[in-house]
């Protein structure tokens, strides 16, 4: 099973994933057409600030198995595929009725009016690990754009014989997908977050 | 093994597919009171007003599909745990290895001469059809609402967006069960903004429907009567228990049910708005009629017939209203020390108590819901992001240096 | 107020508006700043370049993503592009400043305004001297116009370095030169900059700080001193005087107009037009006890030090003085005006007015400003304010202090005065120890910084360890607020500083102007070292910006550093992608113009690193001091 990994602290919070999303999630799938477009494309993932300044998190679902959302969707709008694993939502059949929001525990479902709905109605959107993407053989846009590798692509079995590399830490988190092992940072990266950290903690003396 | 299922609504659905997909040799009857295949309530607005079919949840075809003997428009008028024996309104009699009561609730209203003719309600798709049937013939242009609860503003806007002219009666205010005084008023300003007309007081007090055979008014504690077109009762939520009298079945309010949602028969189970649960936070005896409840103990009730033993965590009291555009979410209770938010026409507000979150009103952005009710089911120390409750841009990626991470637990 | 409100800043008008804020649902500078994070980590590192249209490119921190914008430059040719150009705005926002000023002096000199006058005969004298203009036999007049003329120049570029550089120590001079740093013309420097950085131009990182430098003296030396001497000589050099401070100033029964941003010319005229009869009658008619004005950020500095015209808040404060309620006008010139003050005066009947046609506000309204028809100007301005007391909501006010008094005004003439006419006394008690030194604490405010404990936090650690603390700009503001700035406050310094702050009857900290009025310090400095015979980077002296936000603030540090003058920031500037840069302005520089810069949020760590600093620079001159790693840097 493929899928996109996180490292939180490369994440530089520079919103680049978001941009590519909802690009990627526009009927033009271009930047400078897709701003003009009604409904205006959203992302699917969200990169929000941590506690501190200078820290930042790409948050995005992580198809959980069971997931919950799909559980309460009384629709039965919210789908499991069969090959990859990727929790998708049917737009058409979706009634905006939050139930998913309200039992995400990563807050990942957001409200918008969709092209990918019955007369562009308001419905839940999220992270559908770009499915057109992968069936071209390509990785998902947000992976694609970041720079920092704070988001990877990849299959866990092959991220578990890199062993060696620099990716192995990210293995034993497989379940969250999300690496909670600090990374070892350069001092001047360590500097400028550990500026962030002093700083907010002024707040509260 | 042969499992009866009394009643088809979403805890009786997902009981009967959790026990078919762990066994595919598992006799299965379904029995609901409807005329209907299995449907899901909170898609009946989408259907009354799109005509999409989208509250057939599973499809219509879902007894086939699932090799489920469902038999629809089918009262139970007796249950006899000795025998594992029920008796029908037919008279014919099944047995049974397991039962699984998941009945439902039913329209509740404490106002005189509520079983009169002419009276609507919104409970059931029955119901629903009834009213609808009335306000597609033509003949109605005005609607009354009584009771202001989840139910009543559902109705309210369901009908305002069918163009009638809609009245609803709050005796104290909207939602109070669910909502504190402020949200109440939010949600109070969307309705009037839609053009809602709220009575409020003892002239909005209803105490009796006056009329001979049908119901023609609404009379008030203050002695004035009001009509419309169109009377809806909305005033509470009653469980279906009236055949279980004489079983042995414990009941009070609802069935009573164990930590397995085991009722005091040892092969009898009940989920849905009929059980009388236990709340998760405080640990009280409580029925929490919602969605995400039915599915959870359905598919527990399911899981407990076939042997796992589960505990149940007890029942949520969680509610969204976001399908009538009404961006509302409430969980939890509203005590403790508050924290209020309130920016760009949103308002959000979270209780804490001994350094827990316990509950959250969300209305306008209700972005947060996910992590604050999961925080809320947890009860967990918040300590490390209680200041950054209140921030406008509070969000998961709060805690994804803290150690709540760890509490985020998809379930 | 929620624990957040007190989070948010130290100070009680401050919390209360906050609440305010809260309740009725308005936007503030702190609810914006928390919709922006996380801030994008390329630009908060300097990592992102958007000089030309090949990129835009950004440098991964991390190593293993692109390391070169499409036209090669790595990381350190960014990042010191991106901060030569924060240097050459800032530079240029003073200098355009000065120029403003200068031109007002042109007209007086040409005889074509009424509204100005030279206030300070003394001081023209003094720099027509300086600018090599005989004063002999010369009408007021004339000297202006002539000296006018000759400060132009400075902007221009016929000279090989600008006039005020003579002010230096020698040995400064000679390390500039050496260096290549004089800087020669105002805006050369500034436009220098930009060719420089511009794609395929300067692509040694070294030679961009070093120019970078250059244009921050261009300020300091330049447009910034020409702004603090030029305003002294029209509206006069400051002399002590007691104020008051915070949003306690706004007064219920009166006509309130705040006058906010930094140029003194349009709020000077002001001042004069609200003294109009005609005016005070028709604010009386309206049922207003009169006019009053109180000042915000620089603008109210100026006026303040100059007039004891009362001080209502710092850069922060600016929306939160309007959701008063009680203010029937904000007059705006320019710098550090946000834009958002013309949606929170949308909340209540404040009327937003902007007056130079560089600094336009959608949603205000325009009144153009002409120096030669001031007054004029300044009186249909008041008048404004003053009709519009009458829609005023009286239930709507909530003014939620009481005002603290403070004294300003200590210019470098006015601290010589109360030395007895020589820096000697001061050099005396620094020599003997009970002064150990003295310190700037200057800069802005930044919602990333609780507001005024960076600023109040730092002063009294130095005060109480007897170090002399001079302010400018927003600092001065939180300093006022906290009660530092009165002769009793001399009660909270050390020993020594008390006793010296006793003898002469001042404040231990000194309110010495505007934010162009660091160069007071700079002046202040350089006549210390010159009486010492030493170079200013050999002097027990510091500075700081603990809650520094604007480009005009880096331009700031820049020329402090490059002046000798060691400097703690408080917020990082975007520079930490280039290890190399950041090693070069936190370590190499000390070897090159004797300072250094360090960053340091948290003010109690500041205060250390300032006092270890003053105390091997007191061990450099032979004088008694404490083995700075002998003082313990707090946890």
């Amino acid at each position: 099973m493929k899928t996109v990994f996180v490292q939180p602290d490369r994440c530089v919070g520079c919103k680049q994933c978001e941009v590519a999303c909802a690009v990627e999630h526009s009927q033009s799938k271009n930047l400078y057409q897709a701003v003009f477009e009604s409904p205006k494309p959203k992302p699917r993932i969200f990169v929000g600030p941590g506690i501190y300044l200078n820290s930042s998190f790409p948050n995005k679902c992580r198809h959980c198995n069971p997931a919950p959302c799909m559980a309460v969707c009384p629709t039965s709008a919210i789908k499991r595929t069969e090959d990859n694993e990727i929790v998708l939502i049917d737009g058409d059949k979706c009634i905006n009725c939050a139930m998913c929001a309200m039992v995400c525990p990563f807050d990942v479902i957001r409200y918008y009016n969709s092209i990918e709905a019955i007369r562009k109605r308001v419905v839940a959107l999220k992270c559908d690990h770009c499915v057109a993407r992968q069936q071209d053989g390509l990785e998902p846009a947000c992976v694609e754009v970041c720079k920092v590798s704070a988001l990877l692509f990849g299959d866990i079995n092959e991220l578990a014989q890199k062993a060696s590399s620099k990716l192995a830490r990210i293995v034993s988190e497989i379940d969250t997908a999300v690496s909670k092992e600090p990374l070892h940072l350069p001092d001047h990266l360590e500097a400028w977050r550990s500026w962030g950290k002093s700083a907010s903690k002024l707040a509260k003396k | 093994m042969k499992t009866i299922i009394i009643g088809a609504g979403p805890a009786g659905v997902k009981a009967a597919e959790t026990l078919r997909e762990e066994d595919k040799k598992h006799e299965i009857i379904m029995l609901s009171s409807e005329p209907y295949p299995p449907y899901s309530p909170p898609a009946m607005v989408q259907y009354f007003l799109t005509g999409e079919a989208l509250h057939y949840w599973r499809g219509q075809d879902f007894p086939e599909l699932n090799n489920i003997d469902y038999r629809q428009g089918c009262h139970v008028v007796s249950v006899s745990p000795d025998m594992n024996e029920i008796e029908l309104e037919s008279g014919e009699k099944l047995t049974y290895d397991y039962l699984v009561i998941a009945a439902g609730s039913r329209l509740y209203t404490p106002v005189e001469g509520s079983d009169k003719k002419g009276i609507h309600n919104f409970k059931s798709l029955k119901a629903g059809d009834e009213l609808l049937a009335k306000v597609r013939s033509g003949e109605v242009s005005s609607a009354l609402i009584v009771g202001a609860g989840f139910i009543g503003v559902e109705v309210a806007l369901m009908l305002k967006k069918m163009e009638l002219d809609v009245t609803m009666l709050v005796r104290s205010r909207v939602m109070r069960s669910m909502l504190d005084p402020e949200t109440s008023t939010f949600v109070q300003c969307i309705l009037e903004d839609r053009e809602v007309k709220i009575l409020r007081g003892d002239d909005a007090d209803a105490v009796a429907f006056p009329g001979d055979n049908a119901a023609r008014a609404v009379q008030m504690k203050s002695g004035k009567e009001l009509t419309a077109d169109l009377l809806v009762a909305a005033t509470g939520l009653k469980p279906n228990i009236e055949f279980l009298s004489g079983s042995g079945i414990e009941t009070d309010w609802g069935v009573f049910v164990d930590q397995y949602l085991c009722t005091n028969m040892p092969n009898i189970y009940a989920a849905g708005d009929i059980t009388e649960t236990f709340d998760r936070l405080t640990g009280e005896r409580y029925s929490h009629a919602n969605y995400p409840n039915a599915i959870t103990q359905g598919n527990l009730a399911g899981l407990n017939i076939l042997g796992y033993g589960l505990v149940y965590d007890g029942s949520e009291n969680m509610n969204s209203m976001k399908h009538l555009d009404v961006p509302v979410i409430a969980a939890g209770l509203m005590e403790g020390e508050e924290i209020r938010l309130h920016r760009n026409g949103s308002l959000r507000k979270l209780w804490v108590k001994d350094n827990k979150l316990v509950g959250c009103r969300l209305a306008g952005d209700i972005t947060g819901a996910g992590i604050f009710i999961n925080l809320i089911k947890r009860g967990v120390d918040i300590s490390p992001i209680r200041d950054n409750l209140s921030e406008p841009n509070f969000c998961y990626t709060h805690i994804h240096d803290t150690a709540l991470m760890d509490n985020v637990i998809p379930s | 107020m929620s624990a957040h409100e007190k989070n948010l800043s130290i100070a009680l008008d401050a919390q209360k508006m906050l609440h305010r804020a809260s309740v009725d649902n308005i936007e503030t500078v702190w609810d914006r700043l928390t919709r922006q994070e996380p801030q994008c980590g390329y630009c908060s590192l300097g990592l992102s370049c958007r000089n030309c249209s090949m990129g835009p490119c950004r440098i991964d921190p991390f190593g293993d993503g692109p390391q070169k914008g499409v036209c090669g430059a790595d990381a350190d040719i960014i990042v010191a592009r991106n901060l030569a150009r924060t240097i050459a705005a800032g530079a240029a926002a003073h200098s355009d400043h000065g120029r403003d000023i200068l031109e007002a002096l042109y007209h007086v000199g040409s005889g074509d305004t009424e509204s100005y006058a030279v206030n300070s005969e003394d001081k023209l004298k003094a720099l027509a001297s300086e600018y090599g203009i005989d004063t002999n036999n010369k009408q007021v007049q004339e000297l202006a116009k002539e000296l006018a003329w000759e400060m132009m120049e400075d902007f221009g570029t016929r000279k090989e370095e600008l006039t005020f550089v003579k002010r230096l120590p020698g040995e400064r001079q000679k390390l500039w030169a050496k260096l290549g740093i004089i800087p020669r013309g105002i805006d050369r420097e500034n436009v220098e900059v930009l060719h420089r950085t511009h794609m395929g131009v300067d692509n040694d990182y070294v030679n961009i700080l070093l120019h970078a430098l250059r244009t921050s003296l261009s300020d300091g030396w330049g447009g910034s001193m020409i702004a603090t001497e030029v305003s002294d000589i029209l509206f006069g050099i400051p002399k002590p005087l007691t104020s008051k401070v915070n949003l306690g100033v706004l007064k219920p029964d009166m006509v309130n107009i705040a006058l906010h941003g930094h140029n003194p010319m349009l709020s000077d005229v002001i001042v004069q037009a609200a003294r109009d009869p005609e005016l005070q009658k028709q604010a009386e008619s309206l049922g207003a006890k009169g006019i009053n004005l109180v000042g915000l950020c620089c603008t109210g500095n100026e006026l303040q030090m100059r007039l004891g015209i009362p001080m209502a808040g710092n850069h922060l404060m600016q929306e939160l003085a309007i959701m008063t309620g009680a203010l029937d006008a904000m007059v705006v010139d320019y710098q550090c005006i946000m834009p958002s003050v013309v949606e929170t005066a949308k909340c209540f009947h404040t009327t937003v007015i902007s007056t130079f046609d560089k600094a336009k506000f959608t949603g205000a309204t325009h009144i153009s400003f002409d120096p030669q028809r001031g007054v004029e100007i300044g009186k249909e301005i008041v008048k404004l304010g003053v009709d519009n007391y009458a829609n005023r909501v009286p239930g709507r006010v909530l003014i939620p202090d009481s005002p603290v008094e403070m004294m300003a005004g200590f210019s470098v003439e006015a601290i010589v005065s109360a030395l007895g006419g020589s820096p000697e006394p001061l050099v005396d008690a620094i020599k003997a120890g009970s002064i150990r030194g003295a310190a700037g604490v200057v800069g802005c405010n930044n919602p990333k910084i609780k507001h005024d404990y960076g600023h109040t936090t730092l002063t009294r650690r130095l005060i109480e360890n007897d170090i002399l603390v001079v302010v400018t700009g927003c600092s001065a503001v939180s300093n006022g607020k906290a009660g530092l700035m009165m002769p009793a406050a001399a009660e909270q310094a050390g020993e020594g500083l008390k006793a010296v702050c006793k003898a002469l009857g001042i404040p231990p900290v000194l309110h010495m102007g505007s934010c162009v009025d660091n160069t007071r310090i700079l002046v202040l400095a350089a006549a210390l070292a010159n009486f010492l015979g030493t170079d200013i980077d050999k002097l027990p002296l510091a500075g700081a910006a603990p809650e520094w936000y604007s480009e005009k603030a880096v331009s700031i540090g820049a020329y402090v550093v490059a002046s000798g003058i060691y400097t703690v920031l408080g917020v990082q500037p975007a520079i930490f992608g280039s290890p190399n840069v950041v090693n070069l302005l936190a370590k190499g520089l000390d070897d090159v113009v004797g300072a250094k810069f360090a960053v340091e949020p948290d003010p109690e760590k500041a205060a250390v690193l300032i006092r270890r600093h003053i105390e091997q620079k007191r061990q450099g001159l032979g004088l008694p001091a404490v083995e700075a790693d002998k003082i313990p840097m707090p946890e």
